[in-house]
């Protein structure tokens, strides 16, 4: 019991960190110059490939979403509130942000 | 063929179905059984409320005319909910401890609860908004006249209607059914249970009958994705992106990553209506994959209508005209259902999320300012005060929207008319980042650059969109104001040859960031922006319970439960005041309400109508002693002066102490000197009274007694003298050494040669041995040893420890062995002889003064020593810095030792301290 607001505000702080970085390359996949790779006149199954491309960044995206919910620490009804807990000592989920 | 009555009679109907459901479930979360209304998935699918008319009609148009560019707007929201982690939960935890009830309320909230702040922001959210509500009738009026057009205008009462007509009905119907479902009540955090449930049932419509389409185009009409492709290729249509993807995608990605925030109706739903952080975790992959769903058919739908549709019908209405062509009425209806509840949703929410901003940040200020007596206002119930307000500014909006509609006209298509209000909407995100992130953005940093940003918006991008109707503005976009060209507003500073929507994001953002950061680098924060800053910045580092306590003071319970009443209505105050142990009625504590219940109090009643209006509300009645930020640092400075001052103070008693210590140590030896003083006296006492008890007494006898014969006399006589020989010697040796003890004036070291004054000492005790028949060895010598010393009084030295050695031996064969070397550094002699030796109990002071090594009994032998030779002997050779000690000899018997520093080792510090 002593160790778990320790345990829980270091997984904020990784989850924190994993969702900025998913972010960031989203971000990047979907911005020039790498989107332009794939601006090519080119097509596949008669369909063009900056579509299937953007398309598929898009799935990427949403599988990282559901893997990053699946992962955060939850929170718990008292932090939600912010006022008068059932414990004065909760965890104060420690995050950067 | 569908008849345009019963297409707006299904409308209507659908509204009224809506009206059920939403009834319904407003009673059902009453009643505490909100259940599935409150699921997550539901929260998700209100959040798609984000996807209007201009997703449904508009994004098949974008897609006809630019391409992919339309994708970008979902793209952005993607990327923004994927990382729901980093700033939508924040906002959430941020809003839900704060009661947080729109953008305005937010940013006054975190800026100190500054009233003008709220309404600059509140301001801008209102002229953003109004052109993508007028974007809403467009959709809504285009999509009727599309169903008319493609029936001719036979039959029916309703469609001789022209568009302006339409609209404004539209306007008016939605009007009446906002107002019935936003404004039942005041609800305490903002959250519209009914709306929700119908805005998530209209979500599921527009998704449903948007697909149906897709489907029905893709595979029903177009045979696959791939052939619709094919088709397009052969009729002569470019599948592919013109050009690269360049700054025009990358200002609507940064433009649609801000709206899904910053929107008004977004934040009301994605953030107040929110009741449970963790429907966040859903919404997080749901509402990307409801964007994804949404836009997969997007493609395709414009592409098979380029080919097949006549080239100059209108793109935007393809998703209703292609069903309708086919022939398909069924499908049509339901397409149009579709876009009328995409429309209808962004309505509702935008204009009770807009209404809610007006009636706190507007209407409530300025009401509060003109009632400073709030007592005196008698039956004006502010709760019934803001429901009127909410109204008028529901039915203010919607004509506003209608306005801007009928002046901008026919001015195209619908995308560009979103973005506008998109780029007018992002100009709350750098305070609104600098809000959560930047701890030291200040209340003058945000309005300015909010102010500035949205003037720069005002001019490059609203303005422009009257282009068409207005000569004047026209004229003034081509020539700038005053013919000054650089101000041309899609042209600033000659930026030229860039899109327009860029030129405007540049330097919108660019303008409001840069203010930002600079007003807030030369200004201060108040103390209650400091406070406020803490909170929302460590939102998560907060320890729970540790609300900070701005208000305190006396308020009776009278008053404070009048305002409550006031605000929250007679029922939730009550609650609140008996949940808290505060009495409400009749008795007033006698010391007051405490700051922890004003503190709650205020924060349930920034629920209802913003924290800068509660503020200002509950300021009035508590009697106005709040502590400052200033007065709890200066309370802070005189407890650290206290601090350092006991500080001082305990140094200082450290310091006493050892002092107390040191003084302690020198009084104890004092009173060691004092006894050694007191012992040297009774000794001198004592070794003077046993002389003079003896002349005394044999004097008297001589005197008395006159027939003593000559030689008792003569005997008497010489031991009177010899009596007096030894009284005179010991005075002689008291003096010498009080004068040795206390410093001779006279003495003087000069360079000797020891060895010389040793043969001489030698030479002076010869009669002495001789009369004992003492043998003196001279043993191994040195040559020579210069020292530094006083001759005469080295002489004693040896001579008083010489004639110890003979005097005292009484041995057999007696004699005294005298050795002298020299080290290095020091001349050394050593007088050790073969008698009893020194008792090992007086070893160690033998050479303190009146000691004896031999027992009393001696005393009266004239040639018993009195004890002080060895003392003057020991005191003089450390005058002379060397060392008289003990040693264990190679004889028997006592062997004592004189260690002088040869001469130029010791002579720069012997006559430093000579001269000294």
């Amino acid at each position: 019991m002593a160790k778990r607001p320790f345990v829980k505000e270091e997984d904020a702080r990784k989850a924190a960190e994993a969702v900025f970085f998913a972010q960031i390359c989203g971000a990047l996949l979907l911005l020039p110059p790498i989107i332009n790779l794939f601006n090519k006149r080119l097509s596949l199954f008669g369909v063009p490939l900056e579509v299937l491309y953007l398309f598929l960044v898009w799935i990427v995206l949403i599988a990282s979403a559901v893997v990053i919910s699946a992962s955060v620490p939850r929170a718990s009804a008292d932090e939600q509130l912010g006022e008068e807990p059932a414990q004065p000592t909760n965890e104060s989920g420690k995050e950067g942000g | 063929m569908l008849s345009p009555d019963f297409v707006i009679l299904t409308a209507i109907a659908y509204v009224g179905f809506l009206f059920i459901l939403a009834y319904v479930s407003d009673a059902r979360a009453k009643r505490g059984k909100s259940g599935i209304f409150r699921s997550p998935f539901v929260y998700t699918l209100s959040i798609s409320v984000y996807c209007t008319s201009w997703t449904f009609y508009g994004a098949v148009g974008t897609a006809a005319r630019d391409g992919l560019e339309f994708l970008a707007i979902y793209l952005g929201p993607t990327l923004v909910f994927v990382g729901w982690w980093l700033i939508l939960r924040k906002l959430v935890r941020i809003s839900h401890s704060q009661r947080i009830t729109s953008v305005a309320d937010l940013l006054s909230s975190r800026f100190g609860k500054s009233s003008r702040l709220a309404v600059l922001v509140t301001l801008i959210a209102v002229v953003s908004v109004t052109p993508y509500i007028a974007l809403q009738l467009k959709a809504i009026t285009s999509s009727i006249q599309a169903v008319s057009s493609a029936t001719g205008s036979s039959g029916g009462t309703l469609v001789g209607l022209d568009d302006v007509r339409l609209a404004f009905g539209i306007a008016t119907v939605m009007a009446i059914f906002t107002i019935l479902f936003g404004t039942r009540n005041v609800d305490a955090r903002e959250q519209h249970h009914g709306v929700v449930a119908a805005i998530a049932f209209e979500a599921a419509v527009k998704l449903v009958a948007f697909i149906a389409v897709g489907i029905f185009v893709v595979y029903g009409l177009g045979g696959g994705f791939e052939k619709v492709y094919a088709r397009a290729l052969e009729a002569g249509i470019d599948i592919h992106e013109k050009g690269d993807f360049g700054t025009r995608w990358v200002a609507v990605l940064v433009l649609s990553s801000a709206a899904v925030i910053c929107l008004p109706r977004q934040f009301q739903i994605t953030i107040v209506e929110n009741s449970d952080e963790n429907h966040l975790r859903t919404a997080g992959w749901a509402f990307p994959t409801y964007l994804f769903l949404m836009s997969v058919f997007t493609l395709p739908i414009a592409l098979y209508g380029l080919a097949t549709r006549p080239a100059d019908s209108n793109p935007d209405m393809f998703i209703l005209a292609l069903p309708m062509s086919a022939g398909n009425d069924a499908l049509a209806l339901f397409a149009f259902i579709g876009g009328f509840s995409s429309a209808t949703s962004m309505i509702i929410v935008a204009s009770i999320a807009l209404s809610i901003m007006v009636s706190n940040h507007v209407v409530m200020p300025i009401a509060l300012r003109r009632s400073n007596n709030l007592e005196a206002t008698g039956d004006r119930d502010i709760a019934q005060l803001l429901l009127r307000s909410r109204r008028i500014s529901i039915a203010g909006m919607l004509f506003l929207g209608f306005v801007y509609f009928w002046l901008t006209g026919d001015s195209g298509a619908l995308a560009p008319i979103g973005l506008i209000s998109f780029a007018g909407v992002a100009q709350f995100l750098p305070s609104m980042l600098a809000a959560l992130y930047w701890r030291h953005a200040t209340v003058h940093g945000a309005i300015s650059g909010t102010l500035v940003g949205f003037i720069t918006w005002a001019w490059t991008t609203f303005l422009p969109s009257f282009q068409s109707t207005s000569p004047a503005i026209a004229t003034l976009m081509a020539e700038g104001p005053w013919g000054i060209s650089i101000l041309r507003p899609q042209a600033l500073f000659g930026m030229e040859g860039f899109d327009p929507l860029v030129h405007s994001v540049f330097w919108t953002l660019l303008f409001n960031a840069g203010t930002l950061v600079c007003v807030s680098l030369a200004t201060s924060q108040s103390a209650l922006e400091r406070i406020q800053a803490t909170l929302f910045v460590d939102i998560f580092r907060r320890h729970p319970g540790s609300q900070p306590q701005i208000l305190r003071g006396s308020a009776t319970t009278d008053e404070l439960f009048f305002v409550a009443e006031r605000v929250l209505g007679w029922q939730r105050a009550k609650e609140l005041f008996e949940t808290s142990d505060v009495p409400h009625r009749g008795a007033s504590l006698p010391f007051g309400v405490s700051s922890a219940f004003i503190t709650k109090l205020e924060r349930e009643m920034a629920g209802s109508i913003g924290a800068a209006s509660a503020h200002v509300l509950l300021s009035k009645v508590v009697a106005g002693d709040s502590v400052s930020l200033e007065e709890m640092m200066r309370i802070a400075d005189e407890t650290q002066q206290v601090i350092e001052y006991s500080h001082e103070l305990e140094q200082k008693s450290i310091e006493l102490r050892s002092t107390a210590q040191q003084l302690r140590e020198a009084n104890s030896l004092l009173q060691e000197l004092h006894r050694q003083k007191d012992d040297f006296l009774s000794q001198v006492s004592h070794e003077v009274r046993t002389p003079m008890t003896s002349i005394r007494s044999f004097s008297e006898i001589l005197l008395m007694d006159e027939d003593l014969n000559a030689d008792q006399r003569q005997r008497f006589v010489s031991i009177i003298h010899q009596e007096s020989v030894r009284l005179t010697k010991l005075l002689d040796e008291i003096l010498d050494l009080s004068a040795l003890e206390h410093g001779e004036s006279d003495w003087e070291n000069t360079s000797v040669d020891a060895e010389q004054v040793l043969d001489r000492a030698i030479a002076v005790c010869e009669a002495l041995a001789r009369q004992k028949s003492v043998t003196v060895e001279s043993r191994s010598r040195a040559r020579a040893g210069r020292v530094y010393a006083n001759a005469d009084r080295l002489s004693q030295v040896f001579i008083n420890i010489i004639a110890n050695a003979i005097s005292h031996n009484n041995a057999e064969d007696p004699k005294v062995q005298i050795t002298s070397w020299t080290t290095a550094e020091t001349y050394v002699v050593e007088i050790c002889d073969n008698g009893p030796g020194i008792p090992k109990e007086y070893r160690r002071k033998i050479f303190d003064k009146f000691v004896r090594a031999s027992p009393a009994a001696d005393v009266s032998t004239p040639t018993s020593g009195l004890g002080l030779g060895l003392n003057i002997s020991y005191t003089i050779v450390k005058k002379m810095n060397g060392a008289l000690e003990l040693v264990d000899g190679h004889l028997p018997g006592a062997c004592f030792r004189i260690v002088l520093p040869l001469e130029g080792v010791g002579v720069k510090a012997e006559r430093a301290r000579v001269s000294g």
